[in-house]
């Protein structure tokens, strides 16, 4: 399961932990990577060349989006693009951090987490293109005590609420940023209304999510490539927060939640 | 029913096609059909068009039946971007959604509805 060989089997049931420093099989030469990682990261990464990272972090890339949603990754053709694979890097397929952790030796935790496929790794012309431009679940780097598997399995099993922002939204900027802006603060939209009215959210106090990760794929994806995904934990607001869920009646059945007021701090998952 | 929203059902009505017009007939009697006239919502076809092709896509994939919804969108991709549209939201006894409009003339484009 956990190489680079092309096997892209979803069910990662092997128990050959691509994660320590044996390195995966990227089925790639060191070609000395593309430009790294241009994904958002939750650790501040940025833009992540293959010399920058430590030779104990371990990149894993994610078979399946964490919901499960899409098919795996056409990991022969990623090894190519990560080159760098050789340099003592594992690799591997998991498809939820449940699993993940299982594969995880030791003591090893997570510190840094790569969201999102750079365009580079996967061309858009691929038929991965929507996943490569919205992104999701995509390279991982590990090492450090900061947070324990643990806690990203038990973040995984609360769930996650997604929200699509395309190219061109009034608040992609902001949305780029981790910042959730409703189209007016101040608005009196209902919820039904915004839920029923797609020409409504302009004057809507209230934001669009979802626990279906295909719903706010479709979202990002309106305009075309480019789009973002946004990712909130499943739970409710802390007491004094500046947002708070509501419940939407999801006419269209689209697994639709709505936030009213602005958050900031949400992780994008890439694009 | 008032005049108005008479004026807008019926408008919207004579604009769709026939396997629509007679699910809308049946969603959307002229009787016991509310229509919030009072506060429409405004757009333009570049607004409202990647919504509603979105919607259509989730609703492919979940199964959820969306009457009209097709039908709208391939009216819209045949108008210009720029060109101004209002909706108005509806329900009724089995049903409820959007029917949505030419803005300068209030000629109809279409209905957005599901089952209730």
């Amino acid at each position: 399961m956990a190489n680079a060989q092309g096997d892209n089997s979803n069910t990662s049931q092997s128990t050959s932990a691509s994660l320590g420093s044996t390195g995966g099989n990227s089925g790639g030469t060191n070609g000395g990577g593309t430009g790294g990682i241009n994904g958002v990261t939750s650790g501040g990464a940025g833009q992540v060349g293959p010399d920058e990272i430590p030779a104990n972090y371990t990149i894993v890339i994610t078979g399946q989006r964490p919901s499960g949603l899409h098919p795996v990754l056409p990991l022969a053709s990623m090894g190519q693009e990560f080159g760098w694979l050789g340099k003592g890097f594992g690799i591997g397929i998991y498809n939820t951090y449940t699993e993940l952790a299982a594969m995880i030796p030791g003591q090893l935790a997570i510190n840094r987490i790569v969201w999102g496929l750079p365009d580079h790794i996967v061309p858009r012309n691929s038929s991965l293109a929507m996943g490569a431009s919205v992104g999701a679940g995509a390279a991982m780097f590990f090492g450090g005590p900061e947070v324990k598997a643990e806690q990203m399995v038990a973040a995984e099993e609360a769930g996650y609420l997604y929200r699509g922002v395309h190219v061109g939204h009034p608040g992609f900027e902001a949305a780029e940023a981790g910042r959730v802006v409703p189209g007016d603060i101040n608005g009196t939209v209902s919820a039904a209304t915004h839920n029923k009215d797609a020409l409504s959210v302009a004057k809507s106090p209230f934001t669009s999510w979802t626990s279906d990760l295909f719903v706010a794929e479709t979202n990002a994806m309106k305009a075309g490539q480019g789009g973002i995904i946004l990712r909130v934990p499943n739970t409710p607001a802390p007491r004094g927060a500046t947002w708070s869920w509501q419940v939407s009646p999801d006419i269209y059945g689209e697994s639709e939640i709505l936030m009213r007021g602005i958050r900031d701090g949400v992780e994008v998952m890439g694009r | 029913m008032s005049a108005q929203a008479k004026n807008l059902l019926r408008a919207v009505k004579s604009a769709l096609e026939t396997s629509v017009y007679e699910e809308t007939l049946r969603l959307l009697p002229d009787e016991g059909t509310g229509i919030d006239v009072w506060s429409p919502s405004h757009g333009t076809v570049r607004q409202l068009l990647p919504s509603l092709k979105a919607r259509l896509q989730n609703a492919e994939r979940s199964g959820k039946l969306i009457y009209g919804l097709a039908s709208i969108i391939m009216r819209l991709e045949q108008m210009h971007v720029e060109e101004k549209v209002v909706g108005y939201g509806v329900t009724a006894l089995h049903a409820e959604g959007m029917i949505y409009l030419l803005e300068h003339n209030l000629e109809g484009l279409g209905v957005v509805l599901v089952d209730r």
